[in-house]
Formats: C-alpha cells, sequence, structure tokens
C-alpha cells in the first residue's frame, strides 16, 4: 500500500515540472484556466491579506516604536525586545500558557483517543447522544463556558458542595481563585472544550481504518490493548497532528477563558502572553511593546508547531 | 523530496520576511506632531434658542442618566443621545473614541491618562472662569488640572469637571454585628479599628469583605495615615522625582499584608463579586467592606437601617484620617461639536438645586460645586445621612486622598490588583511590593 501512495504523492509533485520540460510555452487555453484560478482564489487572498498579513507587518512595524496608539510614534530600535527580554514577569506567563499546552492538548488528545474508541463500538442512539453531549463544549463560545465554570469553580459551586457532600470539606476551595489551582483550574475547562474536538476528529479517523487489519491482528491472538497501540494510534497520526496543531495554538494564544474568569489572577498565578499583550496595549497603551511581544508570541507558536508537525505527521 | 519541500520552505520565509522588514522601516504610527494648541472656540454661556442634541457617552449601571433626563426635562430644546459602555471597556475604550472623526460632546473619563498629551480634551479654563468653578474646593480642582503637554497632573489647566459630585471612600459596616463586637461608635484610631477586626475574626467572621480586584481601597486607605499626603498625591500626579518607595508606603504595604495574613480577608477574595459581598454582609458573614459612598444606596436596600459607614480613622487619636475625596469626572472631547452646551450642563450639574438633589440622593455623593452652596434635604434614616456628613467634613479638612490608580492609565489594572494579592498573600514583601510599583509607574511613564 505504501508504494502506491509513494508513487501517487511523486506524480503529483512532479507533474508541474514534467508539464514545463514538455511544453515550454503554455496554451491560451491554459492560461485562461490559470486566472481562472486565481479569480477564485482573489476573495479569499484579499481577505487573508488584509487580515492577516496587514496586521503581521503593521505589528513589526509598530513594534520598533514607543507609542500609546494615539499621539506621536517615537522610534527606539529593539529596546521594546530588550525591554521584553528583562521582564521576569513575562518568563512566568509563557510558562504559564506551556502549562495550558497540557491541559488543551495532551490530556484532550488522550482523552479523545479512549473515548473515541469506545464511542465507535457503541451503536445506536445511546453512541450517537455520547457524541452529541461530548461534542457540545466545542460549539460554546470559550468565553461563555468561562463564566459558567466560574460558578462550578467558585467557593459555594459545585464542586465545594460535592466535595463537602461527601465530607472532603478540608479539601473546598475556591479553585479559580488559588494560588496552587488557579492555572490547572483554568486548564481544565480547556480540557473540557477541546476533549469533543478531539473526540469527532480521531472518530472520524477511526472510521477510516480497513477493518481487516483489526480482523488479522485478532486471528494473530492480539488483545485489545495491543490493537490500540500498533493499528489503531499509528493509523491516526495525521488525526492527532491537526488536533496538536489547533491546540497548542489554542493554549500558547488563548485569552478569551482567562481574561472573563481569572484576568490572570490571582497574583500572577495565571498571566499569559495574550492577556499580557492586550492590557499592554490597551490598558497601558504601550502599543510598541504589545506588538513586539505579539511577535515573540508569534515565533514562539512557529517554533513549537513545526517540530510537533515533524515529530508527529512523521515520514511521508 | 524533503530537501525540495525545505528549500521552499526557506524561500517562503525569505518571502514573506522580505516585505515585513521593508515595511517595517516605512514612516512611523501615528499622526505627525501638531504646532497649534489652541483648540477651544468661542465661548458661550448661554444656552442655544434652537433645538440641538448632544451625543453622551457614560458608563452603563449609572444614575447619570436621571440627570440628562432632568435637564430635557427643564431646557426641553437640548436632547441627549445617550451610549453606554461598561465601564472598563469605556476606559480602555477613551482614547480611540476621543480620536475618532466624530466624538461625543460629553463623556465620562475616569483619568486623563494621555489624552491631554495627545490633544484630545478640551481645555475648560476659560468655562472655568466664566462661571466661577475656580471657587470649587481647592483639594478637588487640583484633582482634575494636568499641564498642557500632559506631564503633570494637579496643576496647570482644567481639564474635567465632576457629573455626579465628589465620591467619597470609607467603610460600609453591619451595624448589629458591630455592636456583638462591642464597636457601638466608629473607632477612634487604626489600632481601635485593628482590635475590631480581631475579634471578629475570632468570632469567625470575615472582618473585610473585599471583591476581587479591590484591594486597593483598604491599600490606600492605609496609605494615607503612613504617609504624608501631599508625598502621595504628587506622586499620583506624577511630579518629576516622586517616588513610592518610602518608609511610610513600606509600613503601609507591611500592615496591609499583616491583614493579609491575619486572614482579615475573604479566602476566595480574588473571585468574589460585589453582589456576593452584599449577601455575605447581610447574612452576618463579613462585617466591613471599604467602598464609595457611590455604592450607598446598594448597602442599604441589603441592610435596610443597619448600614453604618466609618471614614478610616487615623494613627492616633484626637487627629482625623486622611480619607479620599474624589469627583467623577467628564471631560469634554477636544472636537466636540456642541462644547459650549456640554460645559453649560457641567455647570448645571453642580449648581442646580434639582440636579444636586439627583447626585446626592441616586449617586450617594456629596453633590459637587463649591462648598459654600446649600445641600439637598436628606431622608434621617437613610445612609446618605451618614455619608453626607462625613463628606462635608472631609472637603474642609486640608489633607485629603486621591486614588492611586489614576497615576498611570494602567497602573491599577496590570500593577496594584496583581502585587496587592501577592501581598496580601504573603508571596513578596513590602519592600519588593513597593519597588515594583515604582518600577512599572517609571517604565508606564516613560514607556
Amino acid at each position: 500500500m505504501s508504494t502506491t501512495l509513494r508513487r501517487a504523492e511523486l506524480d503529483v509533485v512532479s507533474t508541474p515540472s514534467s508539464f514545463r520540460t514538455a511544453r515550454p510555452r503554455p496554451s491560451r487555453r491554459r492560461i485562461r484556466d490559470g486566472l481562472t484560478a486565481w479569480a477564485f482564489l482573489a476573495p479569499a487572498m484579499t481577505a487573508f491579506g488584509l487580515l492577516v498579513l496587514k496586521p503581521l507587518v503593521t505589528s513589526v512595524q509598530y513594534s520598533a516604536y514607543a507609542w500609546d496608539g494615539i499621539g506621536a510614534a517615537k522610534p527606539v530600535g529593539l529596546s521594546n525586545y530588550r525591554q521584553l527580554f528583562t521582564q521576569p514577569a513575562l518568563r512566568e506567563s509563557i510558562i504559564h500558557s506551556f502549562v495550558l499546552i497540557i491541559f488543551f492538548s495532551v490530556i484532550p488528545v488522550f482523552l479523545g483517543l479512549a473515548l473515541a474508541s469506545i464511542v465507535t463500538r457503541i451503536t445506536g442512539t445511546f453512541g450517537t447522544a455520547a457524541r452529541i453531549v461530548l461534542f457540545l463544549p466545542q460549539i460554546l463560545p470559550l468565553a461563555a463556558s468561562g463564566i459558567a465554570w466560574k460558578w462550578v469553580d467558585s467557593n459555594d459551586g459545585v464542586i465545594n458542595q460535592f466535595l463537602r457532600l461527601v465530607g472532603l470539606a478540608s479539601l473546598a476551595r475556591p479553585w479559580l481563585g488559588n494560588f496552587t489551582t488557579a492555572l490547572p483550574a483554568l486548564g481544565l475547562i480547556g480540557t473540557w472544550a477541546l476533549t469533543g474536538f478531539c473526540l469527532v476528529l480521531l472518530s472520524i479517523g477511526l472510521g477510516k481504518i480497513d477493518r481487516s487489519l483489526f480482523e488479522a491482528a485478532r486471528l494473530d491472538g492480539a488483545s485489545a490493548i495491543r490493537e490500540f497501540f500498533s493499528i489503531t494510534v499509528p493509523s491516526l497520526r495525521r488525526e492527532i497532528s491537526v488536533i496538536l496543531t489547533i491546540t497548542i495554538i489554542a493554549a500558547l494564544q488563548s485569552f478569551d477563558v482567562v481574561y472573563v474568569t481569572t484576568q490572570g489572577g490571582p497574583g500572577e498565578a495565571t498571566a499569559i502572553p495574550g492577556l499580557t499583550i492586550y492590557q499592554l496595549a490597551f490598558v497601558d497603551n504601550q502599543v510598541g511593546l504589545a506588538s513586539a511581544l505579539g511577535v515573540v508570541l508569534t515565533i514562539l507558536v512557529f517554533v513549537i508547531i513545526l517540530p510537533v508537525q515533524r515529530l508527529v505527521a512523521g515520514k511521508q | 523530496m524533503r530537501r525540495l519541500v525545505r528549500a521552499r520552505l526557506g524561500l517562503a520565509v525569505v518571502a514573506a520576511a522580505g516585505p515585513l522588514l521593508a515595511l517595517a522601516a516605512c514612516s512611523a504610527p501615528g499622526p505627525s506632531p501638531k504646532t497649534s494648541s489652541d483648540l477651544s472656540g468661542t465661548v458661550s454661556t448661554t444656552l442655544p434658542k434652537g433645538n440641538v442634541t448632544l451625543d453622551v457617552t457614560l458608563q452603563t449601571q449609572t444614575f447619570q442618566t436621571a440627570l440628562f433626563a432632568e435637564f430635557h426635562k427643564q431646557h426641553p430644546n437640548i436632547s441627549f443621545n445617550i451610549t453606554q459602555e461598561e465601564y472598563n471597556n469605556l476606559a480602555n475604550e477613551l482614547p480611540r473614541l476621543l480620536s475618532a472623526s466624530t466624538t461625543p460632546d460629553l463623556i465620562r473619563a475616569p483619568s486623563l491618562g494621555s489624552l491631554v498629551k495627545d490633544r484630545l480634551v478640551l481645555s475648560l479654563d476659560a468655562y472655568a472662569k466664566a462661571y466661577g468653578w475656580n471657587d470649587y474646593p481647592p483639594t478637588v480642582l487640583q484633582q482634575m488640572r494636568q499641564t498642557p503637554d500632559g506631564g503633570e497632573s494637579g496643576t496647570g489647566s482644567l481639564y474635567e469637571n465632576a457629573v455626579g459630585g465628589y465620591g467619597l471612600v470609607g467603610v460600609f459596616y453591619n451595624k448589629s454585628l458591630a455592636a456583638r463586637l462591642g464597636m457601638r461608635t466608629p473607632p477612634a484610631t487604626l489600632a481601635d479599628f485593628e482590635a475590631v477586626l480581631a475579634k471578629a475574626k475570632t468570632a469567625g467572621i470575615t472582618p473585610i469583605e473585599q471583591p476581587a480586584g479591590n484591594y486597593l481601597y483598604p491599600f490606600q486607605s492605609l496609605a494615607y495615615q503612613y504617609e504624608n499626603a501631599t508625598t502621595l498625591n504628587n506622586w499620583v500626579f506624577d511630579k518629576p522625582g516622586a517616588t513610592f518607595n518610602t518608609p511610610g508606603l513600606v509600613a503601609a504595604a507591611t500592615e496591609f499584608q499583616k491583614w493579609g495574613q491575619a486572614g482579615y480577608f475573604p479566602s476566595d477574595a480574588a473571585t468574589l463579586t460585589l453582589d456576593d459581598i452584599f449577601t455575605r454582609m447581610k447574612d452576618g458573614q463579613g462585617l466591613f467592606v471599604f467602598d464609595g459612598d457611590f455604592d450607598g444606596s446598594l448597602y442599604q436596600a441589603q441592610l435596610p437601617d443597619n448600614v453604618g459607614f466609618m471614614t478610616i480613622p487615623a494613627l492616633t487619636a484626637g487627629s482625623a484620617g486622611v480619607s479620599v475625596i474624589a469627583p467623577l469626572t467628564f471631560i469634554i472631547p477636544a472636537r466636540a461639536k456642541y462644547a459650549n452646551v456640554a460645559a453649560y450642563f457641567m455647570n448645571w450639574v453642580n449648581t442646580n438645586p434639582a440636579a444636586r438633589a439627583i447626585t446626592l440622593d441616586q449617586g450617594g455623593s456629596y453633590p459637587g460645586g463649591p462648598t459654600d452652596l446649600p445641600l439637598p434635604p436628606v431622608a434621617g434614616n437613610s445612609v446618605t445621612a451618614q455619608t453626607l456628613p462625613a463628606a462635608v467634613k472631609v472637603l474642609k479638612s486640608n489633607a485629603i486622598g486621591t486614588y492611586l490608580s489614576n497615576a498611570t492609565s494602567g497602573i491599577f489594572t496590570t500593577t496594584f490588583v496583581p502585587q496587592l494579592e501577592l501581598l496580601a498573600a504573603g508571596k513578596i514583601s513590602p519592600t519588593t511590593f513597593v519597588k515594583t510599583v515604582q518600577s512599572a509607574y517609571t517604565q508606564q511613564l516613560n514607556g
């Protein structure tokens, strides 16, 4: 199977170059096709250029100035970046976003895998209902679920009521207002929201796995666990790679859920770069410094995502 | 093939970075510095005869809408188109609202920030002269002044005026609960106050219920007792050389930390809302809360006939404590279309008897204007019967405090909120606290 796949990929890649050598001058029809393609691409490209590239470029530009967002700007070269790297609070906030990766990416992938293998085995109404319920958190805006979780986690919230009911009152605490538990409690909101997303993607992936592989494994006497690690997980590589990319970006750039629940507190226990960028730009009115942090965060996302893609998507 | 991909990726990076760098090198953002500075037009103290509609931006949940309704009742040809924004959004959006092509004619501005420096606010000096605003209490007027370059507050031109009176920050308490703990009259000294806190704690009552992110009220109340008011006000006003790193403020921070470590604040302070606090005060779970007289009616609604109000006592007996009292500030944008009408309204709010009655009854605060104007009547059993005399007393004293949060536009959210939580939790020392605040202040002023 893998050889055919490789040949197919090679064909796709080599078509344009072989085409070029075979026919040096493109025909009129070919040009027209090309123009049509560009015409179809144009709206998306324009939106991408205006909404993604332009802000990126302006951020890089602003990061070289001391600017309050309104008045005259003063060019300061790289001093905004220098300031970022000398603030210990900022280092802390980047560490916090790495902790969030565990809750936004790692745990949802494991939970999603486990749930997907269970849910795909359940057929009928109950299976569908289970899938809908598990996916539901994904369609709620994170800002809205953040507010709901704030109640759940509060001193008199459901979690603490339950703990007191079962005689564990000593464990009850304001989960989002406690220096030690705030960050994990915040992370769990992400786990809750993203597990459904992982579940759906992984269930689709599971559905695509050739059943005969499982039959063959069973004939060879493999256990369910062995099947899971030798067939299921390797077959889901691409799905897992997509999930990790999206959820890691969500963790590193998270803002809404922190903004509505803890605002970075208590103290600086849940300060994360996304919130700091917002505060620098719109509360402190230090647009240059905020832009510099934005640029650093973008680079950080690339630096983390690229190796993940390589590791997980693996050999082609 | 992988090499091919890598080569393409490299090309893409170069292709993307090229224009990025080229564009980054082009002209600076923002307008070029202006040279002319006279933004005010012809000053008139009479209302136009024809119909005029003013654009006004307020914060949400404010009684001030009643003031505009009353003005329209008295002057039917003047109407208001009112927009309301959540307080934090309004504070953050202010520079952008004022630099837009059309601006409101009158707007609530919690602080001036860099609005004066960016020439977005009208100087009210001419109106102050025409209407006699310079007769307001000097300690209040001072808080609305700034040098025209925006460098220093507390001096220079008048840029703000009160719409909604002068708000006094003090301590509300559950009267019957306090009486049960032996406190029948407000404590005479800070030490006496702290003795009540300790008693409450022993009795299983939370001594100070303070909502999330508002440790500033108790801290600044302590700060103004341990540090000279002028020294501290100069810091808020960004006077050159002013510093937060003083022995007095270290002492205040030490005391505040003592309160935190003794468990005088609720364990879930970081997640509390004002509504939670009302419930707890009502249920007798909490004794004190540091808050402004502008929230007085809310406490009264929860604790009818049982809400007490006091100002923070001084360190030594016989002298009055220094309290924070500050005007509820509004500004007229530099590009306001009806600046004269907006200024007329500002004057009316501070002097008209009906307007002053609304400010006191619904706004809860001293109704603004000069102190020689008659005060509206107060119902004997209302909380205003306690807060108004307290405000009169504070306005008569020559040492008053102002909100420490007005020092820079971001110092409250990005510095005081997290650092005071760290201080109360014992995670940083009082010395680290004052140093951190000072370095954030310097960075924000020079940034």
